[in-house]
């Protein structure tokens, strides 16, 4: 007998995702095949013959020092852009749980960069940042050249890091803060009458019941810092000061829509895909091992 | 999928436009500078007659410019008309993608003097054998401009001719206070390219290409390496600023604002900059120095050329080809000219320029004559223009190394040599890319 | 102190106490002392200030007014660590990344007791709980009862001055809660520490309790022991709240120095004429016969006794009769009488009526 009201067969799920299926095919999985093919061609701009080279451009690109550098540059910003966000994040929200008098004003004024797109923040702060007028302008008066992010590739990479993080300390502040917050309020008494000082209850309490916003805190920024970095990187260095931000995400783009250099670009893509993915399961069988998720 | 949204776009179209009466054969045209005055000559050109109707779109850049038109192409949606930058040139020559404008022309019946362009301006955009592939549009070349205010403060009477002069003058100009003598972006096209053919010099074996897809760069061994010296050497003692440790923070502004007296920049800019500086201080455009004891040769032009695209029907190559005779005459020109700084290309133009159709702009008329002028000296097979693959990405990679020298991470051998043979691996990439194809 | 020898049990002192949030006064000039070593059962109505009250005794609370000393110290400037107390709370409040044994020992360790030390005192007092072989397990995976234990072990592990209790009770079963009360009444005597015991249930407080203080919005309504407060309540307020079921409060008239409910005369007493509060104990009505009469409206049976809840014209009313006795059944009309050795009378204020005059 049909039971009314409830769907019939497996084939509804199926039909009611399809959609969503269809779209993720073509936006994600049809470029990926697109791009793989490429990979083993000379593709022309403009289409028309294209020469198979088997593993030409894969030979090629690992014999480029570029690509080994813009590649190490890449996982360099995703390292010191998430910890150092993660960090700032963690002790700001610190701060705001134990009650600061800042606090209420700070939770206000760290969500305000979030409303400034990646793009126009960058601009905003190359100039916020310029070696002539700037703010960090003073240490130039202190010793000549001290701050000179348009010539000087280590100060380059400070003012990426600097970019991402104002863009990113509003999300992972917010989520640290609210996982402060959801630690009730007696643990905090249990651990000051076991002796425990706002330090100690910071190291053993605090820390490790936030592992899980932590941990999530730490994949979104990986995530988003492999994102960010184009859209930072176009609008501040252009990958300068010669190739000091030049790292794999924008290589790729200029490669390939500046460069026209479709096959270099696609067989980059491809690694780029493969060592991401490599990262994301590496973090998450090294990190979420050390998760306490019970509370 | 194609079909269904053709479908809505031929809808779309039927409601959009509606009006014209009687059907007149429409096509696409696409263009990334000079947005108002090319809106000007897309209405007068539609309102001069009824048989046909461009739509002009704008895009932001000639960079997103060319990666939509790929895009477009690849998936069949391409426009008829566009207009393509100088570095793209080769990447179209061998698209196997557009018409050359001469056979638009023809087949539409044109009787067409080709000859009446400017030979700077032609041979860029030209076959080996002279047939211009693209029509040149926009134009300009790169000019020096001074600050002749603070040029007179610091003691100078006669703007720099050759580099060593720019080298005194901007001695005397930090001498005098000046922060910022001389800037620059540190652009190839600015440092490189116009340098190499104002003095004559090959920027790549096989003439810079146009003899064949096997060409190497070969700027990294004379006098480009001597101007690299000089540019790092005055940088160090303070004579020489980068575009983006000005306090404006880019070289054009910072002129504008007289916070520094000396820059390379193309006539196109002289518009604006005779504006900033209008009432505030005087200022002169001059040919682009060269070193002392060398002889100048022509510069190339700079700027965009217009390109038919494959995949339409003759009647729309038709109205293709009325559009572009249109914008060819010397008053369209002279319209151009007016509306952005750009230089005539055709000799016919220039003589309009000439005797009075400039009349009410002098200074215009000034910059375009010295941008002509450059155009127009003498040549060799080096000075025609440029044919080197990839080379839009070499440019990055140029500016890249080159950079390096001013942070004193390279020496300018070293600098100019790095960039040279990543330029080689690209070319080498880029014929290989081309196998087979047939350099016209 | 050191921690191996047992510690010397330390009276508390509260006095003048105050304690407002914003401008609702939670504690009111509360004065107070818990003898050394004594069981102490603070039991009160939920919010009448009871957790407040041990917050600030263990330092987690500041005072707003008045002076606590512990052991003739005074100790509103000292913060937790230093006042010689350990805290089971109400909800455990267990360190969820913790194994039981870390748990317990996490004091020891803050306090520099080397580990091996340790280690043997938490198995120790682990034993003495019954938690010897949940050592390595975490919070969420022991049952409710095995929290407490292991939140009361992690209080009495260093052997503290002061053991303060907020309601551990309150979340176990019926048998747990009895188990665990025998069982805090037994480490309670094997400790001797100062134990101060919140709760809102009179029998915890009735078994547990050397001495109750019953607490009303913020005051101290009485203090006794469990005897005094059972069968001497000086309000209407504790009669109410203590005893299962408590005294009936009934409305009565006096005049000329007698004692009416209803019709009925009581009793004589030396009471100026109006109304007055009868307080008449469930177990000092005889049912079966008598002048008065009510209907059965429920009936809980005990095992050994059984309790009768009748309306009559003097509103409900509880009994208690041994279980011998019982036979009527819902519906039925019952006729009673009071007792009348054991009544107690309160003024309209609600205070004792010193009766009989002693
Ligand atoms: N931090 C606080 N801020 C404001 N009001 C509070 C705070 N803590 C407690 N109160 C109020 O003080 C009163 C007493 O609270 P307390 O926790 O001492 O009650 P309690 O007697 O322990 O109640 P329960 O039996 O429900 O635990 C309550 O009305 C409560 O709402
Ligand atoms: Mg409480």
């Amino acid at each position: 007998m049909a039971r009314d009201g409830q769907f019939q067969g497996r084939w509804w799920p199926i039909l009611l995702s399809l959609p969503q299926l269809l779209l993720i095919f073509l936006f994600f999985y049809w470029p990926v095949v697109i791009g793989l093919k490429w990979s083993f061609f000379l593709e022309r701009p403009f289409g028309g013959s294209a020469e198979f080279v088997g593993l030409a451009n894969f030979q090629r690109l690992f014999q480029d020092t570029e690509f080994y550098a813009a590649a190490g540059r890449s996982l360099v910003f995703m390292l010191t852009a998430s910890a150092a966000t993660v960090l700032f994040s963690f002790v700001l929200a610190v701060a705001a749980d134990r009650k600061l008098r800042l606090s209420g004003f700070a939770r206000n004024v760290l969500f305000w960069p979030q409303a400034l797109a990646g793009a126009s923040a960058g601009v905003v702060l190359s100039y916020l940042f310029n070696p002539a007028t700037g703010v960090f302008s003073w240490l130039n008066t202190l010793s000549p050249g001290l701050w000179n992010p348009v010539l000087d590739g280590f100060d380059a990479n400070i003012l990426l890091n600097i970019a991402y993080m104002w863009g990113r300390i509003p999300i992972d502040f917010a989520i640290l803060l609210a996982g402060l917050q959801a630690i009730p309020e007696s643990y905090h008494q249990a651990a000051a009458v076991d002796g425990a000082g706002p330090w100690r209850r910071l190291l053993d309490l605090q820390l490790p019941l936030l592992t899980p916003q932590i941990f999530l805190c730490i994949v979104i920024e990986f995530n988003e810092s492999f994102n960010q970095a184009f859209k930072l990187i176009e609008s501040m260095t252009h990958g300068g000061p010669g190739n000091s931000t030049n790292q794999l995400v924008y290589k790729i783009f200029v490669d390939g829509f500046r460069g026209y250099d479709l096959s270099g670009s696609s067989t980059q893509s491809l690694i780029l895909m493969l060592l991401f993915i490599f990262i994301v399961v590496a973090q998450f069988a090294l990190l979420e091992r050390r998760v306490n998720y019970a509370r | 999928m194609r079909t269904m949204f053709a479908a809505a776009a031929a809808f779309a179209g039927t409601l959009a436009l509606g009006a014209p009466a009687q059907a007149a054969t429409n096509f696409d045209f696409w263009y990334a500078a000079g947005q108002r005055a090319v809106e000007a000559q897309c209405n007068d050109f539609n309102a001069s007659q009824s048989q046909y109707h461009v739509n002009c779109v704008y895009q932001d850049s000639y960079e997103s410019l060319f990666q939509k038109a790929i895009a477009a192409y690849r998936a069949n949606r391409q426009p008829a008309l566009v207009q393509f930058f100088d570095g793209g040139t080769l990447d179209l020559l061998l698209s196997n993608a557009v018409i050359p404008v001469t056979k638009i022309a023809a087949d539409a019946g044109q009787k067409v003097d080709w000859n009446d362009y400017i030979s700077g301006a032609k041979s860029y955009y030209a076959t080996r054998s002279g047939e211009l592939y693209g029509q040149p549009y926009n134009s300009s070349t790169l000019v020096f401009y001074t600050n002749d205010d603070m040029l007179k403060k610091a003691g100078i009477t006669k703007a720099p001719e050759t580099w060593e002069e720019v080298g005194e003058a901007a001695k005397k100009l930090k001498a005098s206070g000046v922060a910022c003598a001389l800037t620059s972006d540190l652009h190839p096209w600015r440092v490189m390219e116009e340098f190499s053919a104002a003095e004559g010099i090959p920027i790549a074996s096989e003439h810079n290409g146009y003899d064949g897809l096997d060409a190497k760069y070969v700027f990294n061994k004379g006098l480009e390496v001597q101007l690299i010296t000089d540019l790092a050497d005055w940088h160090k003692q303070g004579m020489f600023t980068l575009s983006r440790e000005t306090k404006a923070g880019d070289y054009r502004n910072a002129f504008n604002s007289q916070e520094c007296a000396m820059i390379l920049n193309s006539t196109g800019g002289y518009t604006d900059t005779a504006l900033a500086l209008k009432g505030k201080a005087a200022f002169s455009v001059h040919l682009l120095p060269i070193f002392a004891g060398t002889k100048r040769y022509n510069t190339f032009v700079g700027g965009a050329a217009l390109y038919a695209m494959k995949g339409f029907d003759a009647k729309t190559y038709k109205a293709v080809a009325a559009f572009l005779a249109f914008l060819r005459s010397p008053e369209q020109q002279m319209q151009m000219v007016i509306n952005t700084g750009y230089l005539p290309v055709t000799k016919s133009g220039v003589k309009l320029m000439e005797n009075g159709g400039l009349a009410n702009y002098p200074e215009r008329k000034k910059a375009a004559e010295l941008g002509v002028e450059s155009l127009n000296f003498p040549g060799n097979a080096d000075t025609r223009g440029i044919r080197l693959g990839f080379f839009v990405q070499f440019r990055e990679v140029f500016r890249a190394e080159i950079t390096k020298v001013f942070s004193g991470e390279s020496t300018p051998q070293q600098a100019l040599d790095a960039a040279a043979a990543r330029g080689d691996e690209m070319l080498k990439r880029f014929a290989a890319t081309y196998a087979g194809a047939k350099m016209p | 102190m050191s921690t191996h020898e047992h510690a010397a049990a330390s009276a508390i002192s509260l006095k003048g106490v105050s304690k407002s949030y914003g401008s609702s006064e939670v504690i009111r000039d509360l004065s107070l002392d818990f003898a050394a070593g004594a069981f102490t059962v603070v039991l009160g109505p939920s919010g009448c200030g009871k957790s407040t009250l041990l917050r600030m005794i263990a330092g987690l609370e500041s005072l707003g007014s008045g002076s606590v000393s512990i052991g003739g110290t005074p100790v509103e400037k000292l913060p937790p660590k230093d006042r010689g107390v350990a805290m089971v709370f109400q909800n455990y409040a267990l360190y969820p990344h913790m194994t039981v044994l870390q748990n317990i020992g996490y004091g020891l360790k803050l306090k520099g007791v080397p580990r091996p030390e340790r280690e043997t005192m938490v198995r120790e007092t682990a034993a003495s709980l019954g938690l010897a072989d949940l050592l390595a397990r975490k919070p969420a995976e022991l049952s409710g009862g095995q929290r407490q234990r292991v939140a009361i072990g992690r209080a009495i592990v260093r052997k503290p001055r002061v053991l303060l209790f907020d309601e551990p009770l309150s979340n176990l079963d019926a048998q747990l809660r009895t188990d665990m009360r025998l069982e805090i009444s037994r480490l309670h005597r094997a400790i001797g520490a100062t134990s101060v015991f919140v709760t809102h249930d009179q029998v915890e407080a009735m078994t547990l309790a050397d001495r109750i203080v019953v607490m009303n919005q913020g005051r101290i309504e009485q203090s006794g022991t469990p005897e005094e407060i059972y069968h001497n309540p000086q309000t209407t307020f504790v009669a109410k709240f203590i005893g299962s079921p408590p005294m009936n409060l009934l409305e009565a008239n006096v005049s000329n120095g007698v004692v009416c409910l209803g019709e009925a005369s009581l009793l004589e007493a030396p009471c100026p004429n109006g109304s007055i509060t009868l307080g008449v104990q469930p177990t000092a009505l005889r049912l079966g016969s008598g002048s008065h009469t009510g209907a059965v409206s429920g009936i809980e049976r005990l095992g050994r006794e059984v309790v009768y809840h009748l309306e009559t014209e003097h509103g409900r009313i509880s009994a208690v009769a041994p279980e011998a006795k019982a036979g009527w059944n819902p519906g039925d009309a019952i006729r009673f009488d009071i007792n009348t050795e054991s009544l107690a009378l309160f003024d309209p204020s609600g205070q004792r009526i010193a009766f009989p005059p002693t």
